[in-house]
């Protein structure tokens, strides 16, 4: 014979363990919050998200969490912004839904600067995939964490960020992706380190290649360039930061170059292909 | 939003304000309006209504952890009449936006708007799209709008403290529901040729008399190559000798000849009229379809995967991709046929008599392309309305918001002023009419002619009773639509209807970059983004040939079996609730399924839309944070919440006695009718793409296809259960056997793809995800189309309903766990 309503208990039973449990969970382990514990799953039961007051840990564990694209920019010692972006528009390229503009700047002779003059993004239409972050090869776009982004009206000239919206410093940056930053500072600190390493070699080359042809001549102009090299390295690390960040543009700047060559042929290619 | 920050930060700041708010009363309309806006504000009823993705996460926002009941908004009403707030979650369609409008004209004052997503406050990113309107602003008012895509819940509960703050600021004494002489009725967009906005009716009248002497601007053109697949092979190897007919074939590139498997051979040998081409599809002549396909059975390949259709310059060709529903590939190898047919009156043979599953297929042919298929039973637009102007994925129909015929577009880099796609019509909208054509002798017809008589069919009998449940309605999932003929309670005939969420996933996929569409296939279904993600990097690497590292094939496996458990929680919650136990068993699937997408955020970023997979392997490496949260959900705590799901449902008598024997598929029909997933094993077909089509690294683990006897709901509930086992058990040995290394073979974001045809599937929680592209070598795919298993398997979803009452109708949809995203594209 079968009784009814059984399971029915079983399920009531079930909601009052989870009840109870969750007070003994607090009881155990204090209150729980979702501020205190970094791991979201570590806790038995159900945690309540207490939204504004405590919401959701993102920490370094969820740095990947991605809300907008944001640019960010470097303050130079005289308080100036040195945007890090160089305007070779990848993101406006590998952007799917193409919510990107960027207007780049030109100097008087008309040449491109690798400086956005204008950078659009929509933000009504952009899809917070991320794809704008992870190509960019300056470090320049990231992803935001800010998602209260509610507007109540004009949500057309709201949720189009320009250039002064989506510009944050490089602190605020390496405050929301602390592990991501610090791989980056790493891979562009070796890449600066490459680079003086080589170009170091080069002088010393360039100068024993000068002193071979001198003869012997000019024996402290080869050691020269060689001894700046290894004292700009030896030197305090700001000075080597900034030197690399100079170098850094540079480099940005050939690469924009080539960059613009590539995107400048596909285009080509593409007006090519349509009749 | 301010005054978020106020919150959280500075406590002074925001005592200040409760003091003002509630303290420093000094007129007794300071006291009502305080009065009657703490009550408003406290118990804001939200309507039950959600459109696509975002409702995924308004959702997760009443359930355990996010918990909307703290600001008295827990109340989800099914009903207009009973709600206050209206929160349009997702894109809104063409299709569905005279059902939203007249929601909103149906709640009583006072009543909010909140605008949730991307989507529906500007376009998002579907917003080029042909059905597609550029934010429900467009219609009715919109009081908070929260960007984002989809905005985290979280963010919606910013967005409700934000219509609370809102509601503040009312007083009672100019409320415009006060009023006697003001209503807020809006005027309902009306369905033409396209979305007519009856505000516009003078304007388009005007358009259509006056536009005899236009020269619209130089519109670029769409590209149209021609895709020349057929292949006169062998011969012109040996031709060599001779003296000019080399030379005519001056411009042919050496083509690769075609793979040929061992069912093709069998079909050459059998029908010399047969073709190979250079993608490796067998050509059939039209007349030949029907012996050949009669012929597939009884070589095992019995089931239809995929049928679809390319716009080639010449010819439109229909593709079939069949395999066998219980060998595997290296047993039977699948075949891909192929029949073309003149662009002018394009006509082929239809499949629907032999294999059912085609039906839906087929229709969705005809509604994109005005292919039509001799002898369907039934063909008419499936995912736009009756009467829309044009076939949206030939080639040459442009959309309104038309730019050029593919991205990267170039407005947007050197000089990319920012220009509003709404300027680039003449409408101000997303729209478009056919030249001269007169609104006024227009009469829309979308109802089916069919539908009048339907059930009553050979019978005197016509007092039955017709009856629409959805696109708004609480237990269909989403936007769908089924129209039912009843005979008292008895369901006599069902006429699903959807394309309420179709949002032209193709036509941009095909004028996307290759990159482009992974987020874009997050958004298919959006409960099973890895699952997506993985079918499409599948695809198209086995067609440029990319190979993947090891340790990115393991973490595939283990986000897609992750997702698999996550969304199989969602479907047994929501089959739950869909028998009547409302929301007690949902809770507790949400609860753990939080667990599994806040790993997907450790990993990829993003709860719901990962965007995790590339070509040749994955976005990112797992963070270090990863493993100990990972370990104890597959070893400890999900174990134990399928167990107890089990313990508590599996014998539960009212499961049993609702489910059992309801909406029954035998084993030949659901192969028939190219069901798939669950439902498909359900029905005791042992048929898995992760086993017969033995992709990625599947051969390496040991796990159980799980098939239960029976083929009813009950049974589809049971398969589901035990494959979250399975998936567990595949997670265990994926945890043991991880190994270190590359994550992604080369990181590129813009790329070209060899030209040819490909169809590679994978199984996703809902079924089979299959995709087929087409290649023309170019940096976007000439044709990507989507086989979605929530689609094909709802094709047999009236015979699964006939005779059944409405009540289990509602049940027999819950178990087929569709997800309109995928449905409807």
């Amino acid at each position: 014979m079968r009784v009814y309503g059984t399971s029915l208990l079983k399920g009531l039973m079930y909601t009052l363990k989870t009840f109870v449990g969750t007070y003994v969970e607090d009881f155990k382990g204090g209150s729980k919050t979702f501020e205190d514990h970094g791991l979201r799953s570590a806790t038995e039961g159900a945690v309540t998200v207490q939204y504004p007051e405590s919401p959701m840990p993102i920490g370094s564990t969820y740095e990947r969490f991605r809300v907008l694209p944001m640019l960010v920019y470097d303050q130079k010692e005289d308080g100036e912004k040195d945007v890090r972006c160089t305007s070779c528009g990848i993101c406006a390229k590998v952007c799917p839904p193409q919510c990107i503009w960027i207007v780049q700047e030109m100097d008087e002779k008309n040449k491109p600067v690798p400086n956005p003059e204008e950078f659009f993004i929509d933000t009504s239409v952009c899809m917070n995939c991320g794809l704008c972050a992870e190509f960019c090869p300056f470090d320049a776009i990231k992803m935001d964490h800010q998602f209260a982004l509610n507007v109540t009206e004009n949500r057309q000239e709201n949720y189009l960020y320009d250039l002064e919206k989506l510009l944050v410093p490089a602190e605020y940056y390496a405050e929301l992706h602390p592990k991501a930053n610090a791989a980056e500072e790493e891979a562009r600190r070796l890449e600066a380190e490459a680079k003086a390493k080589k170009m170091a070699e080069k002088a010393e080359r360039l100068a024993a290649k000068k002193q071979a042809a001198a003869e012997g001549g000019g024996d402290d102009a080869a050691e020269k360039p060689a001894k700046k090299a290894t004292a700009a390295k030896a030197e305090d690390p700001e000075r080597a930061a900034r030197i690399a960040a100079a170098k850094e543009k540079a480099a940005a700047a050939k690469a924009k170059r080539e960059a613009e060559k590539a995107a400048a042929e596909d285009v080509k290619e593409k007006d090519e292909e349509t009749p | 939003m301010t005054d978020l920050r106020v919150i959280q930060g500075d406590a002074e700041a925001a005592f200040e304000q409760d003091v003002r708010r509630h303290v420093s009363i000094t007129s007794i309309d300071k006291v009502l309006d305080t009065l009657n806006n703490w009550g408003r504000r406290s118990s804001i009823w939200p309507m039950q209504f959600g459109l696509a993705c975002c409702a995924i996460e308004m959702i997760c926002t009443a359930s355990s952890r996010f918990d909307i009941a703290r600001f008295g908004a827990e109340l989800f009403r099914a009903s207009p009449r009973q709600a206050d707030l209206m929160i349009v979650s997702g894109t809104v369609t063409k299709r569905m936006v005279p059902m939203i409008v007249r929601l909103y004209n149906q709640m009583p004052e006072p009543k909010y708007v909140i605008s949730m997503g991307a989507c529906s406050t500007g376009g998002g990113p579907f917003k080029e799209g042909y059905n597609v309107v550029s934010g429900i602003d467009e219609f009715i008012p919109v009081d908070v709008y929260i960007t984002g895509c989809p905005p985290t819940p979280q963010a919606l509960l910013s967005g409700l403290i934000e219509l609370q703050e809102k509601i503040d600021t009312q007083h009672y004494k100019d409320a415009r529901w006060y009023r006697k002489d003001t209503t807020d009725e809006r005027t309902v967009p009306l369905l033409g040729p396209d979305l007519v906005d009856p505000r516009q009716l003078d304007k388009i009248k005007a358009a259509s008399v006056a536009e005899e002497s236009e020269t619209e601007g130089p519109e670029k053109p769409t590209y149209f190559k021609a895709f020349e697949v057929y292949a006169p092979e062998p011969e012109e190897a040996p031709v060599a000798e001779g003296e000019e007919p080399p030379k005519k074939k001056v411009k042919k590139k050496k083509v690769d000849p075609p793979v040929i498997n061992a069912s093709m051979q069998t079909l050459l040998q059998q029908f010399p009229a047969l073709e190979t081409t250079v993608a490796s599809t067998l050509l059939m002549p039209a007349e030949e379809v029907h012996n050949v396909v009669r012929h597939l059975k009884s070589m095992h390949l019995d089931y239809l995967q995929n049928l679809t259709a390319v716009d080639f310059e010449d010819c439109f060709e229909v593709v079939y991709n069949f395999s066998a529903s219980v060998h595997n590939e290296t047993e039977v190898p699948p075949v891909t046929l192929v029949v073309r047919t003149d662009k002018e009156n394009p006509t082929v043979p239809s499949l629907s008599a032999f294999w059912p599953g085609a039906n839906f297929q087929e229709r969705e042919v005809y509604d994109m392309y005005g292919i039509h298929f001799d002898g369907h039973p039934h063909l008419r637009r499936i995912l736009m309305w009756e009467g829309f102007d044009g076939y949206p994925l030939r080639k040459d129909y442009l959309e309104p918001y038309y730019e050029a015929p593919a991205k990267i577009f170039p407005s947007r880099w050197r000089d990319g002023k920012h220009e509003f796609a709404e300027s680039r019509t003449p409408w101000g909208s997303n729209v478009k009419y056919p030249k001269h054509w007169d609104p006024e002798n227009f009469a829309y017809n979308d109802d089916d002619p069919d539908f009048a008589s339907l059930g009553s069919e050979g019978t005197l009998r016509n007092d039955l009773l017709e009856v629409n449940m959805g696109p708004h309605h609480p237990s269909t999932h989403g936007v769908f639509r089924m129209k039912l003929a009843l005979d008292g309670e008895r369901v006599v005939r069902m006429y699903p209807m959807m394309g309420y969420l179709h949002r032209n996933h193709e036509k941009i996929g095909e004028r996307n970059s290759w990159i482009m569409n992974f987020p874009y296939t997050d958004r298919l279904d959006y409960l099973t983004s890895m699952s997506n993600n993985h079918g499409y990097a599948l695809a198209v690497e086995k067609l440029a040939g990319i190979p993947v590292p090891e340790r990115a094939e393991y973490l595939r496996v283990m986000m897609t079996e992750l997702n698999r458990i996550a969304s199989h929680l969602w479907a047994q919650g929501f089959l739950l609730n869909d028998l009547g136990a409302f929301f007690t068993p949902m809770l507790y699937a949400a609860q753990e399924r939080e667990l599994i997408l806040d790993l997907f955020e450790m990993v990829s970023g993003a709860r719901i839309m990962c965007n995790y997979m590339r070509f040749g392997g994955v976005a990112h490496d797992l963070p270090d944070e990863f493993y100990k949260p990972f370990r104890h959900l597959i070893y400890d705590r999900l174990p134990r919440m399928v167990e107890e799901l089990d313990q508590f449902l599996t014998t539960n008598e009212i499961v049993m006695e609702r489910t059992q024997g309801l909406g029954v598929m035998t084993a030949e029909e659901a192969v028939a009718y190219s069901c798939s997933g669950p439902v498909l094993r359900a029905s005791g077909v042992s048929y898995d793409a992760r086993r017969n089509h033995a992709y990625s690294i599947y051969d390496r683990f040991d796990f159980d296809v799980v098939t239960q006897p029976r083929g009813d709901v009950y049974s589809r509930y049971l398969v589901r259960l035990a494959e979250m086992q399975q998936s567990l058990r595949i997670l265990q040995q994926v945890d043991k056997a991880l190994p270190q290394g590359e994550i992604i073979d080369k990181k590129q974001w813009n790329m070209r793809v060899p030209a040819g045809q490909v169809y590679g599937c994978v199984e996703s929680p809902k079924g089979q995800l299959g995709y087929y592209l087409v290649s023309d070598g170019q940096s976007n795919p000439y044709r990507y189309h989507v086989r979605s298993g929530s689609f094909i398997n709802l094709t047999a979803l009236e015979k699964m309903c006939q005779g059944h009452h409405v009540a289990d109708i509602v049940v027999i949809l819950g178990s087929l766990d569709i997800v309109l995203g995928e449905v409807d594209r």
